[in-house]
């Protein structure tokens, strides 16, 4: 159930990837599409590689081997010996970074900065817009968040739920073509889940490409165009949504059994 | 009171009472420049410290050792006569005293920040990052606030010993308060009395810092990095109160 029915254009193409933490090989050879306005969700039990496969696609965490294409461009992580090298390599992959919006599990906003400088942090620093035009911007994502009266707060006085929401104005405010999300509701209380999952599913809905890695497997079947279980680092199963009713794979089976129990 | 010689008089400092003061005000003076110095230059080590680049990890390493080892004696009387037959550089008592201090607490400083720009949460950085900001972004608005912040204690600690510190600088003849209790107590042969005021207002001084950085604290408490660990130099709070340890104390106005 989307509003929008993704286009034949890839938006992130990910082939080979793999990525060892010392000896532990955490992920083994992933090819992945991403098509423009496709909603994926990452499903997998933990340790499985999820949110290390997530953190390639912008390379917070650069894979030992594979590449990454974004919008038909390879990234590239920094890496030169020389500062001017490395500075242009690393500007480079900024002007991508700013069209990936990424939410964290435990927010990550800027405690020491208002709700309104969060957002107009990089509109200013990354955008180059002017102080009003910054200002504008984010008082308007806040309002999409209803968090436009928080503005001149600072985020030890959000709850948790507001946070996130903060979180992902913040990175809407820059306009992304794709959106990350790695398990943007599981540090949150209950109660506060809800909220979250709501500006998730309206993103969904107004057609932005998303990869979503959550546990929250009845929100994954509603936005989910593609649903991709991992384990051990490899995908085992991907399909529409709706084949996880009933999965093809045992192991799938079982991981959402142990899920829904 | 017992025979005059041994009497305990305060009178004889009070009327040199401006002159202590005057000279105290310049220990003041000596100990701010030094620290607003040595702040600037330790966070630039400390950077540089923690930066990609080995050359300048090295060197900013090599800063540390240098000026944390040198002891201070050692080091004013190289910069006020060293410098001077070496390299034919005279720099006035004052100034180079200032310029002992700064580089002396810039290296202490540089390890103060170097914490705590460690300590500030790796997922920081990250956010900075996905958000496309420049490295020097990140840095400079997202890292550095919150490490100075947390460091806040640390920083009003180091203070304290830069205030105490300006004592030294009579070796050079630098008017601070040191020097002048020495030269009033040899005109009026009452060591004790100017020794004992002076010892006073360096409390009262280390006092006020105290104080001060309590309520700097206290402004900066929702931007600051909780429970981070102090440096070698402050005094380690255990949990016996229910905060971390390490944890900066709590005010009772706690928002
Ligand atoms: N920076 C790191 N250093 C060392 N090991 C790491 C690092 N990041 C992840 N790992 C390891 O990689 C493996 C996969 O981690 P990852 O976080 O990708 O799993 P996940 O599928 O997201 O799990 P979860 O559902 O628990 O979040 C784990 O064994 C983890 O310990
Ligand atoms: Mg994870």
């Amino acid at each position: 159930m989307t509003a929008n029915t993704p286009g034949d254009d890839v938006l992130v193409r990910l082939r080979g990837i793999r990525k060892a933490f010392g000896a532990n090989v955490v992920l083994d050879g992933v090819d992945l599409d991403v098509r423009a306005g496709e909603v994926l969700v990452l499903l997998g039990p933990s340790g499985s590689g999820k949110s290390t496969l997530l953190r390639t696609v912008n390379m917070l965490t650069p894979p030992d081997a594979g590449t990454v294409e974004f919008d038909g461009e390879v990234l590239v992580p920094p890496a030169s010996r020389w500062p001017w090298a490395y500075r242009r390599q690393s500007a480079r992959l900024a002007r991508h970074r700013r069209e990936m919006g990424m939410v964290f599990q435990h927010f990550n906003v800027f405690p020491h900065m208002s709700v309104l400088r969060n957002i107009t942090l990089a509109l200013r620093s990354a955008q180059g817009l002017s102080k009003a035009d910054a200002e504008a911007v984010a008082l308007e994502r806040l309002r999409a968040v209803s968090l436009a009266e928080k503005a001149s707060a600072y985020p030890d006085s959000l709850s948790g739920g507001q946070k996130q929401r903060l979180a992902i104005a913040r990175a809407l405010a820059l306009a992304p073509k794709l959106m990350l999300f790695d398990e943007a509701t599981s540090a949150l209380d209950p109660e506060l889940v809800k909220g979250v999952l709501d500006e998730m599913r309206a993103l969904a809905g107004s057609g932005m490409t998303m990869i979503v890695v959550t546990h929250e497997i009845q929100f994954a079947k509603e936005v989910a165009d593609r649903v991709v279980f991992m384990e051990h680092g490899r995908i085992v199963e991907e399909g529409p949504a709706a084949q996880f009713d009933e999965p093809r794979e045992q192991r799938t089976r079982e991981f959402l059994r142990a899920l829904s129990s | 009171m017992r025979e005059k010689g041994f009497a305990f008089d305060l009178g004889v400092v009070l009327a040199h009472l401006p002159e202590m003061l005057g000279a105290f005000g310049l220990s003041v003076a000596v100990a701010v420049a030094a620290m607003a110095l040595a702040t600037a230059a330790g966070l630039l080590v400390a950077v540089g410290a923690t930066s990609r680049w080995r050359v300048l990890v090295a060197l900013c390493f090599a800063h540390i050792q240098v000026f944390r080892g040198v002891a201070l004696y050692v080091l004013i009387i190289w910069v006020y006569f060293g410098l001077a037959i070496t390299l034919q550089v005279n720099i006035a008592p004052t100034p180079a005293g200032i310029l002992t201090l700064a580089l002396l607490d810039s290296a202490y400083l540089a390890e103060i920040f170097r914490t705590g720009l460690q300590k500030v949460d790796r997922g920081q950085r990250e956010a900075g990052a996905a958000l496309g900001l420049s490295d020097g972004a990140i840095l400079w608005r997202v890292v550095v606030p919150q490490a100075v912040r947390s460091m806040i204690p640390a920083i009003g600690n180091q203070f304290t010993d830069v205030l105490k510190d300006t004592s030294i600088l009579a070796v050079i003849a630098v008017p601070e308060l040191m020097y002048t209790s020495q030269s009033l107590a040899q005109q009026t042969y009452r060591p004790f009395e100017f020794y004992t005021v002076a010892g006073v207002l360096f409390v009262i001084g280390v006092s006020v810092i105290t104080y001060a950085v309590r309520v700097a604290e206290r402004r900066v408490r929702r931007g600051a990095v909780r429970g981070v660990v102090a440096p070698a130099g402050v005094p380690m709070v255990t949990s016996v109160s229910g905060r971390e340890p390490g944890e900066p104390p709590r005010m009772e106005d706690e928002r």
